[in-house]
């Protein structure tokens, strides 16, 4: 799931969650190497990190068609440098005036979005997000974004909600030596499909799948629904046994059946009927109308 | 209350339903004393709108979920006049379903829609819809093969043996009933055709286009957004006066429905701040929302869903008057992501349906479904909502050779009486 969405490129808004004893920064780097080789143009927003840590490791023959925004060394404007991104140029016009109107498809990295959320209002950074990636621009056609998010820096609630908005949410939680990543993406159709994913990010930057489970694989270990009942559901041999054998008043079993048989053929139980003189005997055959 | 319109307001207060009959009722005249004066008692007399039934329980005039199921399970379906709350599941998957099949129904109905979201354009969804089957209806006779591989014997005789009462009961699960006039079977792979959508009257209203065309676009881009329906509410209120819906400017011709839907409302991006934190700056915009907006159905020939993502609304009080704000509460759990889902017990479904609250209208009591365990479950053309029970255990572990005894001796006991009757052998018993 993991390796498709990254060869492919997933549409829309992808957000890594990450935290500070796992930093998802590799896994940022490894999918924008996968979009710069399928030729796109990469536009980096960067408030996390300076041009000279960004770039420190990056492999040399990509580095030079990566367009990099300095939102890192002049956040505020101050130096009233043009090309510095500050936070009001975090809006849809200013963005798409950077981007300008490019041939080739375009990603925009912003490294991190919680940068932006702890100065600019969940709505509008969402109707931002939302403005970029769902209506073609001018142009150029859908953008893709692609942002890394310090999970643990916001609240839960802040996380559901930005969750909604983001058509691939890859929460990034440890497990031992290798980074356990849960995928979950949604389909234009609004079908969502999750997984967990263990992996090793290679010095290449490519992922090297450790362990995969989605929720098919998943349906193995399933639950027993009748595991925590207040009374007993299966009966042992025993007891079927003992179920078997007794014999239920109101039920006319075979045996029954057969000693009654007998016992009227043998016996001298009789019925005697003595005919009331009042009683009005009808001699005709009350079916005789039927064709019996 | 500042800024709502204040004749609306008052009147939401106000218990009784818009009774679309009352125009047209009792215009007999009384002729001359020559009559006796009683009068038989008649019903006022419902406009015919097509896509609406009067209710069997208390004669308000219904219309069609588009599920079947779901009118069903809300007792015979939607009153006019009244607002539907469906809580979303965790992905909005089925929520959203649900409010295509309430506007695919106006569609096919020739209702007119009024769809309002923040988060798609209106023109999508609307193009989305998906597309009635008019033509074949899922035959009995599907069914039935239908449940023999699913594995339920299918002799009425032999399947209930000792609760043989519960075979009279009602079934909940509601197959597709005859009626074609008031609700519809969709087909979700298919969209609706483009000529069926241009026959009906639609208005939308979009969050972001909407406030992107105010000369105060720059307030919108940095941070000051306001939270506020008012917006939403004003458009509605235009609709709703200017086609004639609240009376006041008397339809002359057919009368019609008007379907509202809202999608998402209260989330982030309607510029609300509930699902992102538990003390919000607005922590009335959207009660007094629901509260207007309920007086403005009251009084109107419309009817109302709006779904909600209450599992982000993160103070539960807002939760509650929202509930309380709204006449239906149907709460959808999705089993998607969910330990759930690999739950034996829910394999047939893709999650559970909680209904939280049925109006009571113009009675004391309510048609509320008498069972709580309801799931549903999505197919390509069906979307239904079913009582929630086992699947029959099929494994051999279960005893089932009694029961073989017991329909053979069964048999010999029907034989026996044959042949009694026939005066030829002794009497069994």
């Amino acid at each position: 799931m993991l390796q498709e969405l990254r060869t492919t490129g997933s549409p829309g808004i992808t957000i890594i969650s990450d935290s500070v004893l796992l930093p998802g920064r590799d896994l940022l780097l490894s999918f924008i190497l996968a979009s710069l080789q399928r030729g796109e143009q990469l536009h980096v927003i960067a408030f996390d990190v300076s041009r000279e840590d960004f770039f420190a490791g990056f492999p040399g023959e990509f580095a030079s068609r990566v367009t990099f925004h300095d939102g890192f060394s002049d956040p505020l404007g101050w130096e009233s440098d043009p090309s510095a991104f500050t936070r009001d140029d975090f809006t849809v016009t200013s963005i798409m005036k950077r981007v300008g109107r490019p041939e080739l498809p375009v990603t925009i990295v912003l490294d991190s979005l919680s940068w932006i959320l702890a100065r600019i209002p969940l709505t509008s950074v969402c109707h931002t997000l939302l403005g970029l990636t769902a209506a073609p621009h001018e142009g150029c056609g859908k953008l893709r974004m692609l942002a890394l998010l310090h999970g643990d820096l916001h609240s839960p609630a802040l996380l559901g909600s930005l969750s909604t908005v983001v058509d691939t949410f890859l929460d990034v939680r440890g497990s031992g030596e290798h980074l356990h990543v849960c995928v979950r993406h949604r389909r234009k159709t609004g079908k969502v499909i999750s997984s967990g994913e263990e992996l090793r990010i290679l010095d290449t930057f490519a992922l090297d799948i450790m362990m995969h489970r989605d929720s098919a694989t998943r349906k193995e270990n399933e639950v027993d629904p009748t595991k925590d009942l207040t009374f007993n559901l299966r009966l042992s041999d025993t007891e079927r046994e003992r179920k078997e054998s007794a014999a239920l008043p109101y039920v006319f079993s075979s045996n029954k059946k057969s000693s009654l048989l007998s016992s009227s053929s043998s016996s001298s139980a009789k019925i005697y009927y003595d005919p009331d003189p009042a009683d009005d005997v009808d001699d005709e055959d009350p079916d005789d109308d039927l064709d019996v | 209350m500042e800024g709502l319109p204040q004749c609306t307001a008052l009147r939401a207060g106000c218990s009784k339903m818009a009774a679309p009959s009352n125009q047209g009722v009792n215009c007999r005249e009384m002729s001359a004393g020559t009559e006796t004066s009683f009068r038989r008692k008649v019903r006022g007399k419902l406009p015919a709108i097509r896509g609406t039934r009067p209710s069997v329980h208390n004669g308000q005039l219904l219309l069609s979920t588009g599920v079947p199921s779901l009118d069903h399970v809300l007792g015979g379906g939607l009153a006019v006049g009244t607002l539907l709350l469906i809580e979303e599941d965790t992905y909005s998957t089925y929520s959203n379903l649900l409010l295509k099949y309430f506007l695919a129904e106006g569609v096919v109905n020739g209702h007119e829609i009024y769809i309002a979201s923040a988060s798609e354009d209106p023109a999508n969804i609307l193009k989305d819809l998906p597309a009635p089957l008019t033509d074949e209806m899922p035959k009995p006779d599907d069914r039935k093969s239908e449940k023999q591989t699913s594995g339920f014997t299918e002799d009425p005789q032999e399947t209930m043996k000792i609760a043989w009462r519960y075979q009279n009961m009602a079934k909940v699960e509601s197959l597709p009933m005859s009626s074609t006039r008031f609700g519809h079977y969709y087909d979700i792979s298919k969209t609706i055709s483009p000529e069926m959508l241009q026959t009906a009257k639609s208005h939308s209203f979009y969050w972001p286009g909407t406030f992107l065309n105010q000369e105060d676009s720059l307030l919108c881009s940095s941070c000051e957004m306001t939270c506020d329906y008012y917006r939403l509410l004003e458009s509605i209120q235009r609709v709703i006066h200017e086609g004639g819906y609240d009376g006041s400017n008397p339809q002359k011709r057919q009368k019609n429905i008007l379907r509202i839907g809202i999608q998402s409302l209260g989330s982030v991006l309607w510029g609300d701040d509930i699902c992102s934190s538990e003390h919000p700056q607005n922590l009335h915009s959207l009660t007094r929302f629901l509260y207007a907006l309920r007086g403005l159905l009251r009084t109107s020939l419309s009817t109302c869903v709006i779904t909600v993502p209450a599992h982000l609304i993160q103070n539960k009080a807002i939760m509650l008057r929202v509930r309380n704000l709204s006449d239906t509460v149907v709460g959808l759990e999705s089993f998607i992501g969910s330990e759930k889902e690999t739950n034996p017990l829910y394999k047939d479904y893709h999650g559970l349906l909680h209904v939280h609250q049925v109006p009571r209208l113009n009675s004391l009591t309510c048609d509320a479904s008498d069972t709580k365990d309801l799931a549903f479950k999505l197919k390509r053309k069906l979307f239904a909502i079913e009582r929630l029970h086992l699947p029959p255990d099929l494994s051999d572990t279960v005893s089932r050779l009694s029961k073989q005894d017991l329909a053979g001796s069964a048999k010999l006991l029907s034989s026996g009486c044959g042949t009694a009757a026939a005066g030829e052998k002794h009497l069994d018993f």
